[in-house]
């Protein structure tokens, strides 16, 4: 890549810049900072929408009353029940249980402190068994409220 | 556009000081580069990521990440910093840990005794990250240089302006579950070590460029080196007649494009970065050839970039897809048959 042709587009670096190589008039690779590249702009707003669409589908399943809010929220954190479970250590069957409305009733309060901690859920655990929106996860699994 | 001088020749600084903060394009080379400075050995960034043998191909169809077969341009996460640090003769420490507050505690002692420490972190929980960045990937590395309170003071070397991290944060960056799961892992220059003399940089440029060479041509499966090129050529080739929609071969031809340009490669897949450790090895071990290597893997590079270019074409419907798949074949093979040939030129070269 030559020094003139180190992309300046626009992208999803939030201003910051990053540091790559090209080469200069006489062919020696020099270090150069870009804005951003068109190419890596699409392929990570592509990402990026397929990790929305999953979200969305976790979502889609609390409003049918089939998964429990913390099988969305452990969607919104780009995680699946198994990968959570671990997480969270604990078995992967008391996950299971979490997810699902006629189970998540019986498990103890303990479980759902332990579920809120590994999420880094800022509101009430118990918005996780039922009663949690959209709008309180967004605002509950935000790190930078930090 | 801010254009750098070539990075200088080795030189001393004094042990336990830190120099001012770098910005690297790729995490562990830049952190690399930074603990070693802070021990007082000053390296490029290229070098760090050559001597430790980074540059790397592989395509494992049968292990998937969010569902996509994992492709990197790269060595694993969590090697360039040791074998940098035993090719230069520096002495270094990394551990793992099994409790959150051990590794606090150690991370906090070592802190407290001014050594600056190297941690493998997952990128979704560092808020100082673009938010579209912030995905679950496990490979990242930063140095942690100083606590504040509940605030850590933190080095991203890909990250163009100083950085804190809350410990709460920092501690789930660093025991996030998953595929490359941390566990607390920590790494550092031994403090023991104390640099006396400039390091043989031209054995250890050999010695990395020797194991990239062998690992790119030699390694007798389909997934590695310049094989997995042509690998990941075929099957990319072959995805319409195994019944994958045209969603799904974007998706994955996607994911390799984001492999290549976005998680801090320096552009092409490491290639670019590739070629400026080669013309730096050239003037450490006075092989000159070398730097008309460095031209070849360039050109490689440039090749991976309009690679690239291709598929943000399909992705965005401009490009039609049978006619698109045949091209970007028809790319990876000429890669996969350029890559092959440097590496096993550059073998020769250094042996």
């Amino acid at each position: 890549m030559k020094l003139e042709a180190v992309p300046q587009d626009a992208s999803h670096y939030e201003g910051h810049k990053r540091l790559c190589y090209a080469t200069d008039a006489e062919g020696r690779t020099v270090r150069a900072l870009s804005k951003g590249w068109e190419v890596e702009t699409i392929v990570t707003a592509r990402a990026i929408e397929r990790l929305r669409e999953q979200v969305e589908a976790a979502w889609d399943c609390v409003d049918g009353g089939t998964r429990t809010p913390l099988f969305a929220a452990i969607a919104e954190r780009q995680s699946n029940p198994r990968l959570f479970a671990q997480d969270a250590r604990l078995p992967w069957f008391v996950v299971a249980c979490g997810v699902r409305p006629a189970l998540a009733r019986w498990l103890p309060e303990f479980v759902w402190t332990r579920f809120a901690h590994a999420l880094a859920w800022n509101l009430e655990p118990v918005l996780l068994r039922c009663g949690a929106t959209r709008a309180d996860a967004l605002a509950a699994l935000n790190p930078e409220a930090r | 556009m801010t254009v750098f001088e070539q990075p200088t020749i080795p030189g001393l600084h004094t042990p336990h000081t830190l120099p001012a903060p770098i910005q690297a394009a790729h995490c562990e080379s830049g952190v690399t580069v930074e603990l070693l400075r802070a021990a007082g050995l000053d390296v490029s960034e290229p070098l760090a990521f050559g001597i430790g043998s980074g540059v790397f191909f592989t395509h494992m169809p049968f292990v998937k990440v969010t569902g996509l077969p994992v492709t990197a341009f790269r060595s694993l996460p969590g090697t360039l910093f040791g074998k940098t640090c035993a090719r230069l003769g520096v002495k270094s420490t990394a551990r793992r840990y099994l409790s959150r507050r051990a590794a606090r505690r150690a991370l906090d002692e070592k802190l407290a005794a001014g050594v600056a420490v190297g941690l493998r972190t997952n990128i979704h929980w560092l808020t100082y990250f673009p938010k579209a960045f912030r995905f679950n990937f496990n490979g990242h590395h930063i140095v942690v240089t100083g606590r504040r309170g509940e605030v850590y003071d933190v080095r991203d070397p890909v990250v163009d302006t100083p950085v804190t991290c809350h410990a709460d944060l920092l501690e789930r960056a660093r025991f996030a579950r998953g595929p490359l799961a941390p566990h607390g892992y920590l790494f550092h220059v031994a403090q023991s070590h104390v640099q006396t003399h400039a390091p043989d940089l031209g054995a250890a440029c050999l010695a990395g460029l020797r194991e990239s060479a062998h690992r790119m041509t030699r390694i007798p499966l389909p997934y590695f080196g310049a094989r997995g090129i042509a690998l990941l050529a075929r099957r990319l080739g072959s995805l319409p007649s195994r019944g994958a929609d045209s969603e799904r071969i974007r998706d994955e031809l996607a994911f390799v494009v984001r492999m290549q340009e976005e998680i801090g490669t320096g552009g092409a897949g490491f290639r670019y970065l590739f070629a400026a450790f080669l013309e730096e090895a050239a003037f450490h071990t006075g092989l000159p050839a070398l730097a008309g290597h460095a031209r070849t893997a360039t050109a490689i590079g440039d090749v991976w970039r309009e690679f690239a270019v291709l598929v943000s074409r399909m992705c965005k419907g401009k490009e039609p897809m049978g006619e698109g798949l045949t091209r970007v074949q028809a790319l990876l093979t000429r890669i996969a048959a350029e890559e092959q040939t440097l590496f096993l030129s550059l073998g020769k070269a250094v042996t």
